[in-house]
């Protein structure tokens, strides 16, 4: 028993990983934008069809691209769109980048067609690793280390480059960063092209994993609104410990109660909310008043 | 004047309810469920895909000879619940017993839990009934890590259907399937041949399992109402009744008392070599071989419980 819960476990951490990833940058949009995005899980299966694409035409190195595409859409929608729901209520942000979410997908089946795409782990990664109870794959392994340096660059670039403080500046006090005379709307822009990169990441990296499929945003987006409800909007902190609890808490539920495993994570979210209204790490908010 | 369609066996119950109340012939192409033609029939509803049962009963020689321990592997509702009762109702009687059984919620995108729970069973083969993308994530898991060459796979593809193999690719496909049809099958009839034909060319693809299901629901919908020489409800509903296929091995028709197309399926199994992107089987063998065996295989009226009402 002992063997299966380490397995079970290991398993959870992977899966909460990539969780992780999803919902860190759904959390980096609204901690620093104030803006629900409901569209972060179409940017999350756009980046797995972008990288689908490069891979057919270029082959294997060139998937590495796909996030910085996907980066640069949002930033375009971000200029067309999402800049006039700043400091709106947040019902509308949410019924737009809904609209937003449909639009996504329907662009990608009319471009890619409704099939799924097959889309395998790369040969170099292929076979898996056993150490003691512990069996894993190596692309899996890949896919915790991939997340983990992208989790530690972000972290790092949000607390010690000028950049990084600019954007949090922004979030707090926006009037005084302009003021200062930085261009806050340019910086915005950044925020959200980071969002919708760090989704594509996910996207990329879940691709040879999940099915490659137009409806795999549904997939996407369920679960990084319920890690960043558990670990409190906004929080970066909050994003990890939720997503890699979550990823454990389905794992572990598929091991001894399998038809309850959808409805686990919400059961926890549930409990969390119960006890802890604002979320584990989650701040009073205070800006956009 | 008639309906034809409706996948998943939840929606198909539902058309068949308006379907009834408004007298309008309705022909599913998809739909498992054995109430559609059980409990549940209709005189105005006519489906053409087998039920989980008559599938099973198919695939479960094949389960015998690959072992005795059994891992079921289903979707949480009603086609994957059917599957389930279904085979093991019939381990007994193939002496095999059960290991395991995970019921899996729709639209589950990560399958490793239940992977390293199946290799914690060690059973000799597991019984699948996962659909679409669900089938999809699970193959490319399975593969990843390492099963596919170590448990066989068996299911009925009663919705998994090629679309779900081309989606995962040549690299990740296993196992052994029953299908209603399958495009490459050297018994297809010639105008089962022609409509592959044109397919491709109009296409760029063979025809999968489900285009031949509409096809076929389709062709017998035409040729009744050129029988009846009217669109009337009742005329086309009397005509499908008596419609008859008589261009392959033994003829096919739906049967009178419950309006099932009776027709043996083709059990295939994932080649080793796939070299063709669209190819993905071997065909073994049919489900059953003669028109006695086939009407058996479907089941009696007393078994089926379909108490046709009048027009």
């Amino acid at each position: 028993m002992l063997d299966t819960l380490v397995s079970q476990t290991a398993n959870g951490l992977v899966l909460g990983f990539l969780y992780v990833l999803i919902a860190v940058g759904l959390s980096i949009t609204f901690g620093l934008l104030g803006v629900i995005n409901f569209a972060h899980g179409a940017f999350f299966a756009l980046g797995a069809y972008v990288a689908y694409q490069l891979f057919q035409m270029f082959g294997w190195p060139a998937v590495v691209f796909a996030p910085f595409i996907v980066g640069v859409m949002g930033m375009v929608v971000e200029v067309l769109l999402i800049r006039r729901l700043y400091g709106k209520e947040p019902l509308l942000s949410l019924i737009v980048t809904f609209a937003l979410a449909l639009l996504i997908e329907a662009l990608i089946r009319f471009f890619w067609g409704a099939d799924g795409k097959p889309f395998n782990a790369p040969p170099f990664l292929a076979g898996v690793v056993e150490i003691g109870p512990l069996l894993m794959t190596k692309y899996r392994v890949g896919v915790l280390v991939a997340t983990s340096a992208t989790l530690l660059a972000l972290w790092w670039f949000l607390s010690y480059t000028p950049y990084g403080r600019i954007l949090r500046a922004g979030s707090r006090d926006p009037e005084m960063v302009e003021l200062l005379g930085i261009n806050l709307p340019r910086v915005m822009t950044a925020v959200f092209g980071l969002g919708c990169a760090l989704a594509a990441i996910a996207g990329v990296l879940a691709a040879p994993l999940w099915a490659v499929s137009p409806s795999m945003a549904s997939n996407a987006i369920m679960p990084a609104f319920v890690i960043v409800a558990i670990g409190g909007l906004g929080s970066f902190a909050g994003a990890v410990v939720a997503g890699l609890a979550v990823g454990i808490v389905m794992s572990l539920t598929i091991q001894f109660k399998p038809d309850a495993a959808a409805a686990s994570m919400y059961v926890f979210m549930f409990i969390v909310m119960l006890l802890r209204p604002r979320g584990l790490f989650g701040e009073r908010w205070e800006r956009f008043e | 004047m008639a309906v034809l369609g409706g996948n998943y066996s939840s929606s198909a119950l539902a058309m068949m309810t308006v379907a009834t109340r408004e007298k309008i012939p309705l022909l599913l192409p998809g739909a498992a469920a054995s109430e559609i033609t059980g409990k549940s029939c209709s005189r105005y509803t006519f489906r053409t895909q087998a039920t989980v049962p008559v599938q099973l009963r198919g695939a479960m020689p094949y389960v015998a000879q690959l072992g005795k321990k059994v891992y079921f592997i289903t979707p949480s509702y009603a086609y994957g619940q059917d599957v389930l009762r279904s085979a093991r109702g019939m381990l007994k009687e193939f002496g095999a017993t059960e290991v395991g059984v995970d019921e899996v919620p729709l639209n589950t995108a990560d399958y490793s839990s239940y992977i390293l729970k199946i290799r914690q069973a060690k059973p000799d083969v597991l019984i699948g009934g996962l659909i679409g993308g669900d089938f999809s994530s699970f193959l490319k898991k399975w593969n990843e890590m390492g099963m596919k060459d170590k448990i066989p796979y068996v299911s009925i593809a009663i919705t998994d259907t090629d679309t779900d193999f081309w989606n995962v690719g040549p690299q990740a496909s296993s196992g052994i399937f029953v299908k209603p049809w399958h495009h490459n099958n050297p018994t297809n009839t010639a105008a089962e041949k022609q409509m592959v034909a044109e397919f491709e060319k109009k296409y760029g693809r063979p025809p999968s399992d489900k285009s031949w299901s509409a096809w076929i629901a389709m062709r017998s919908l035409l040729e009744a109402i050129t029988a009846a020489k009217s669109t009337d409800s009742k005329a086309v509903v009397g005509a499908l009744e008596k419609w008859k296929n008589t261009e392959g091995d033994f003829p096919y028709a739906y049967c009178e008392w419950d309006h099932q197309l009776v027709k043996p399926a083709v059990i295939v199994g994932v080649k080793k070599q796939i070299v063709d992107k669209w190819d993905f089987f071997d065909v073994l063998k049919p489900t059953s071989a003669t028109e006695a065996d086939t009407a058996k295989a479907f089941g009696s009226k007393e078994e089926i419980g379909c108490v046709m009402p009048a027009l």
